[in-house]
């Protein structure tokens, strides 16, 4: 049926997540291109535009194992429904805590949630830079069963058809935390260039990941390596000097990597730049003695 | 409160403010009415284009839409625009920027419209773009246009122009497009009238303006196109220019239907001029003391395809280019080119917030080559009424902008940043995290004038009605009568106090804005409070001198108090009282008779064309202002946070304290804006950024409180003294940051807004300007020896 | 089944219609409500105009459908008091100037409320936190900032 708005809408509103892979089934055998509705802070303007033309929504606010979070002995798992409100005063991840105050405003914050993150899977975006640094996997249900999945292969490959992201896994945190990120002003601005590290105390390294310089959150071995190496894990600390030469190698390392399109305003050179005085700062900001073991809190 | 404490001078409350805070306060695009229909425009993705072919055929086969217009439908004149007529309605064989109307479409619902755009088949055939002014201008480029690609040159010699003094500062400077983001996007309700006109509700600065030029391109007599104001989300100069009017009305007239004609931020962004980007070289000598000899200038500004204001803003950059200074020798050229970039015209400020940034600049360059403090520098060569401009204009009084300098040097400094500040207090807020030992502070000064009210010989005017009557409880109630448009600025309280003070009552009406009355002019230039006051204080005299007149009358006053009633009879305490007849009766009383009613035409003091040598009496008045911001950088990112402002300002006499804050607050926020984030950008012509996501505005986080300190000389000429208040701190602000800035980074500067990559050490840093001097023997220029000889 | 059934509260008063998924709560406030205080100034979470509270939290009526918002509480700016019984956040912004065109004031008004009940003192750094996801372009803020002060009844 066509309406004067244009083809229309059809509407689920499942109410557990088998009756939402069930729906995205029963779509995706008609051929009906279909849009998962989370938080709508992507999919809600791209709707009024008609640039995203779904004949078919499935908004999930309904479906309350979604909005879930809860922790094991090793890992977090936090529900595709959570919020960043949610997660910005979560104790129990402190990275993701930091990650998410720094999202937007506090609207967006109210709105917001980990499953939009993975679905728009903005390449600068806040959560996707941490998840990666965190080595997140993404959990994923269809009407076959459930699957995990590498973050890395989730943004390759994407869900597949009648798949939707379910939660995110985290490993439990084993040392600081920090999320760093840079835009055009003080507050609520979308990410230029972000840096996310987490130090891992038990098995001895530091994983880090920077956003808005490559194609997509790039996690920067080389400085990985010499934090390994290079850390004093018996204290958990590193002198000053080795934090700048963790951001000089994280520069080199996300130099070689596929760029993000460029922004006149902010040429590559100044992201390569930013993105190592930011790795630094998360390296010090966690592993040097002033300010370790370093919880992330609120000023 | 009683009229006399709402009256002038009074911090009088906006009338309209319970209705804003309370959400029921009437916006453009809040308007409908039964059965309206809705409008969308379609704009060319294309800079420059040929266009082959446009078929509304299958748009037009969209259940649900009722009209497709496009260039073959306008049945007057093709083209409109503020100053010249040189913008076509809708493009019809060739457009000239990325985001040209070429369609619209009515339709049931915005939706429908939407798709209806998608439907509409245009056939264009890409051009290559002209985005360079430079080129544009140069010698064998292609015309963009039958009336050419400069819009304005001139050029401007005062005393003696190969006069140099021994210490000499040159460098260049280019300035960003901004945008005015005025929060509510372009809206109008526009219903067929059965007379064959149109009767139109819209946002919108100057209503008289906008009707002649649609009644021109609809080919019906002015008197046929009534338009009302409505409420109008902010303004900033981006609603001088038509945009969306003729097409409304063109929908309206070919559907018989009312049309509501709206656009989203998208399409607010490509829909009205900017401010204009601006290339810009100085060179100032000076005595080794530090008296300024010589200031050359050259200014070339992007006009984008079409004039809009362009000749006007040229104007203004021109002549104020050298600064609120005593310049004896200039040398001040400007030129204003179309392109292919999206048009610029009015921003508040108009020409002038672009070369503030300039000569504030090498005013600071050259306090450091002579080795003197940058106040005293100023302070040295400060304007004072009486000397004579570059353009051959005595200044007159009064120009306090020694006064200005001196004030916000005088003001205390913000305390330091320390450990114990919160981190959001830190360059790049919370999420950056900067390192204390790498934050350094800089402390930046900026001083202007900007001209008041239009310029160059134009006899501006604005008129008013007033009417004192009882009402209905018989009550004395003054209404008053604009075309004023309110845009946020707060034109509603200050008549309303007006007309308090000079007619004594405490009820004041005002009629809505619309054209059943007289021109108030545009809301613009810094001039609505001084035009359209002055127009509403005449109309109250008037009605006031009828009033008394009329009682003399009654009471058998002898015939000369009839035929001067002021002398003898005065309005106090809501009576008429007369000492020496011994009159006493009530405003009541004497308005049981009848109703008194006077209209009243403002116009300021003539001013002159600017000659060949851009000499003459160009500018009206004068106001002052200096700035002094703080800024906190983080030298490791380049990321600065606006620690404090502190602004002093030559307001003239104060009509409303309020509302005197609200204005210099708001326009410090917005040079504030251009010196560290907003910037339109463009790629060959097409704009990068039209989003509120990505070209971004100063938040509560990145404006802090204002120091401010207000100097109060009436100006003589103006009603009650006025000066307008909303464009010289915008003119000040952005060069006050950026003067900040330089001094904690400790390098040259040349771009605004300032980058974050232009503030730290990059292994390939990218020189904004190409090398310097940018316009050095560019042959885009009339004289291109001239250089030379200077 | 292409134009669905919903039921919410509006600014306590239940409101029924049959409604598209793709529309907006926004667009549902503002067409079929006819309540016009909710603005759109960007269409895309930004600008803050549109703020409503869902279930008492702020969120943006530009990002949410309308269908959504079934079987819940809205509440707009015409629903925090009426012209002649404001609300105090309301008659602080009017009393302390603190909006000049007035666009984004129902916007500010409904985060700020949302603010003050979450936080009856803050202080000038949470209110610049909390307020920062909300645009003005007319007031340089201070006026704001000034009335959220009077409202939280420690004016300076």
């Amino acid at each position: 049926m066509t309406t004067p708005g244009g083809p229309s809408t059809a509407l689920h509103r499942p109410g557990t997540v088998g009756e939402a892979v069930a729906a995205l089934a029963a779509e995706a055998r008609a051929g009906r291109p279909v849009e998962l509705l989370a938080g709508g802070t992507d999919l809600v303007p791209a709707l009024r535009t008609g640039t995203r033309p779904p004949a078919a929504i499935v908004a999930l606010r309904r479906v309350l194992e979604l909005r879930v979070r809860g922790a094991g002995a090793d890992t977090l798992t936090i529900g595709a429904g959570v919020t960043y409100t949610e997660l910005a005063g979560w104790s129990l991840s402190p990275g993701l805590a930091a990650t998410s105050r720094v999202v937007g405003s506090v609207q967006i914050r109210n709105c917001g949630t980990v499953g939009g993150a993975l679905g728009s899977a903005n390449p600068r975006g806040d959560l996707l830079t941490f998840l990666t640094a965190a080595q997140a996997e993404v959990l994923l249900t269809s009407e076959d069963g459930s699957r995990a999945a590498g973050l890395d292969d989730f943004l390759s490959a994407g869900r597949l058809p009648g798949e939707l992201v379910t939660a995110v896994r985290v490993p439990r945190p084993s040392g600081p935390q920090t999320y760093l990120k840079i835009g055009g002003r003080q507050a609520a601005f979308p990410s230029l260039v972000s840096c996310a590290l987490l130090v891992d105390r038990v098995r001895e390294r530091v994983c880090c990941a920077v956003g808005g310089v490559a194609a997509r959150p790039w996690r920067v071995a080389e400085a990985e390596r010499l934090a390994a190496a290079d850390v004093d894990w018996s204290t958990g600390t590193a002198p000053a000097a080795l934090a700048r030469r963790f951001g000089e190698l994280a520069a080199a390392g996300v130099r070689a990597a596929s760029p993000l399109g460029e922004d006149p305003r902010h040429p590559l050179e100044y992201r390569v730049h930013a993105a190592g005085v930011l790795a630094a700062r998360a390296f010090a900001r966690c592993l040097t003695a002033r300010s370790a073991p370093r919880r992330e809190s609120a000023p | 409160m009683t009229g006399r404490a709402r009256g002038v001078g009074g911090s009088v409350l906006r009338p309209d403010g319970l209705a804003k805070a309370g959400g029921t306060f009437v916006y453009a695009g809040d308007l409908s009415a039964p059965g309206m229909l809705h409008a969308r425009t379609l704009r060319s993705p294309h800079p420059r284009a040929r266009i082959r072919r446009v078929d509304t055929a299958a748009a037009l086969r969209i259940p649900g839409v009722a009209a497709v217009v496009t260039a073959v439908d306008v049945p007057g004149v093709a083209t409109y625009g503020l100053i010249v007529a040189d913008q076509p309605v809708f493009a019809a064989t060739e457009t000239r920027y990325a985001g040209e109307p070429v369609a619209a479409v009515a339709a049931v619902d915005a939706p429908t419209a939407r798709r209806a755009l998608a439907a509409v088949e245009v056939e264009y055939e890409p051009l290559p773009p002209l985005v360079d002014p430079e080129v544009a201008a140069g010698p064998g480029a292609e015309p963009l246009h039958p009336d050419g690609n400069v819009f304005r040159e001139i050029t401007l010699r005062h005393g003696d122009p190969d006069a140099v003094g021994p210490v000499v500062v040159e460098d260049s400077y280019l300035v960003g497009m901004q945008d005015q983001a005025f929060l509510a996007p372009e809206a109008a309700l526009v219903v067929p009238a059965a007379d064959g006109g149109v009767d139109m509700w819209l946002a919108t600065q100057w209503l008289h303006s906008d009707r002649e030029q649609i009644a021109a391109c609809l080919g019906l007599p002015e008197e046929l196109v009534r338009l009302e104001l409505a409420g109008v989300g902010g303004a900033f100069g981006g609603r001088e220019d038509v945009t969306l009017q003729v097409h409304g009305a063109l929908l309206a007239r070919a559907t018989g239907t009312p049309v509501r004609i709206a656009y989203d931020r998208v399409e607010s962004f490509l829909g009205h001029p900017h401010r204009h980007p601006a290339r810009m070289w100085f060179r100032h000598t000076a005595t080794e003391a530090g008296d300024l000899v010589s200031v050359h200038a050259r200014i070339i500004m992007d006009g984008g395809a079409y004039a809009s204001s362009s000749p006007a803003v040229i104007a203004n950059a021109v002549t104020h280019a050298a600064g609120p200074y005593r310049v004896p020798n200039a040398r001040l050229d400007g030129l204003v080119v179309r392109t292919n970039n999206p048009p610029c015209g009015a921003m508040r400020g108009f020409g002038v917030p672009q070369v503030t940034i300039g000569h504030e600049a090498q005013m600071d360059r050259l306090a450091d080559r002579l080795r003197m403090d940058p106040v005293g520098l100023r302070v040295r060569n400060a304007l004072q009424p009486g000397d004579v401009l570059p353009t051959g204009q005595v200044l007159g009084p009064p120009l306090p902008a020694r006064e200005a300098i001196e004030a916000v040097a005088a003001r205390p400094l913000p305390a330091a940043l320390t450990a114990a500040s919160p981190v959001t207090a830190r360059p790049g807020g919370r999420g950056a995290h900067a390192d204390l030992a790498r934050v350094r502070r800089g402390v930046g000064y900026a001083l202007a004038y900007k001209n008041l009210l239009f310029s160059e010989g134009f006899d501006d005017s604005s008129t008013a009605r007033a009417r004192l009557e009882l009402d209905a409880d018989g009550r004395p109630v003054a209404t008053i009568h604009s075309a004023c448009a309110e845009v946020g600025q707060g034109f509603v309280t200050v008549a309303g106090q007006i007309a308090r003070t000079e007619l004594g009552v405490d009820e004041v009406v005002l009629r809505p804005a619309d054209t059943g009355v007289g021109s108030a002019g545009s809301t613009s230039a810094s001039r609505q409070t001084w035009m359209s006051g002055g127009a509403v204080r005449g109309a109250c005299v008037a009605v006031v001198d009828r009033l008394l007149a009329r009682v003399a009358r009654r009471l058998g006053l002898p015939p000369e108090v009839v035929e001067a009633p002021r002398r003898a009879l005065v309005i106090t305490g809501g009576e008429i009282v007369g000492a020496e007849t011994g009159t006493r009766l009530t405003l009541a009383e004497a308005l049981a008779e009848g109703p008194v009613e006077a209209e009243h035409t403002f116009h300021h003091r003539r001013t002159t064309a600017l000659d060949a040598h851009g000499q003459g009496d160009p500018h009206v008045a004068f106001a002052a202002a200096a700035h002094r911001a703080v800024v906190d950088v983080d030298l490791d990112l380049g990321l600065v946070r606006v620690v404090s402002m502190a602004l002093a300002q030559d307001c003239g006499t104060v009509l409303n304290p309020l509302s005197l804050r609200g204005q210099v607050e708001g326009g410090t926020a917005q040079g504030l804006g251009l010196a560290v984030m907003e910037e339109l950008v463009t790629v060959d012509g097409v704009v990068t950024n039209p989003t509120l996501h990505d070209y971004l505005l100063p938040t509560t986080a990145d404006v802090p409180a204002l120091d401010f300190v207000a100097l109060t000389y009436p100006q003589p000429d103006a009603p009650y003294g006025v000066k307008g208040v909303g464009e010289t701190p915008t003119c000040t602000a952005t060069a006050a940051v950026l003067a900040a800035v330089r001094a904690a980074v400790g390098r040259d500067l040349r771009r605004v807004p300032v980058r974050p990559g232009d503030l730290v050490d990059l292994a390939d840093p990218v020189d904004p300007l190409g090398g310097a001097p940018y316009l050095g023997n560019k042959a885009a220029w009339g004289q291109p020896g001239e250089m030379e000889r200077g | 089944m292409d134009e669905v059934q919903i039921r919410l509260r509006v600014n306590g008063l239940e409101r029924r219609g049959r409604v598209e998924p793709r529309l907006t709560l926004a667009d549902f406030l503002r067409e079929h409500c006819h309540l016009t205080g909710t603005h759109l100034g960007c269409e895309h979470g930004v600008c803050g105009a549109c703020t409503v509270l869902l279930d008492g939290a702020a969120v943006r009526a530009c990002l949410v459908l309308a269908v959504q918002a079934e079987g819940r509480e809205v509440t707009t700016i015409e629903g925090l008091g009426t012209p002649e019984n404001l609300s105090p956040v309301q008659v602080a912004f009017q009393e302390n100037h603190g909006l000049q065109c007035g666009f984004c004031t129902p916007g500010f008004v409904v985060s700020v409320t949302a603010l003050l009940r979450d936080n009856p003192d803050p202080t000038d750094e949470e209110i610049r936190a909390g307020l920062s996801g909300n645009i003005c372009r007319c007031t340089g803020y201070q006026g704001i900032f000034k009335a959220v002060r009077a409202a939280a009844g420690n004016t300076p």
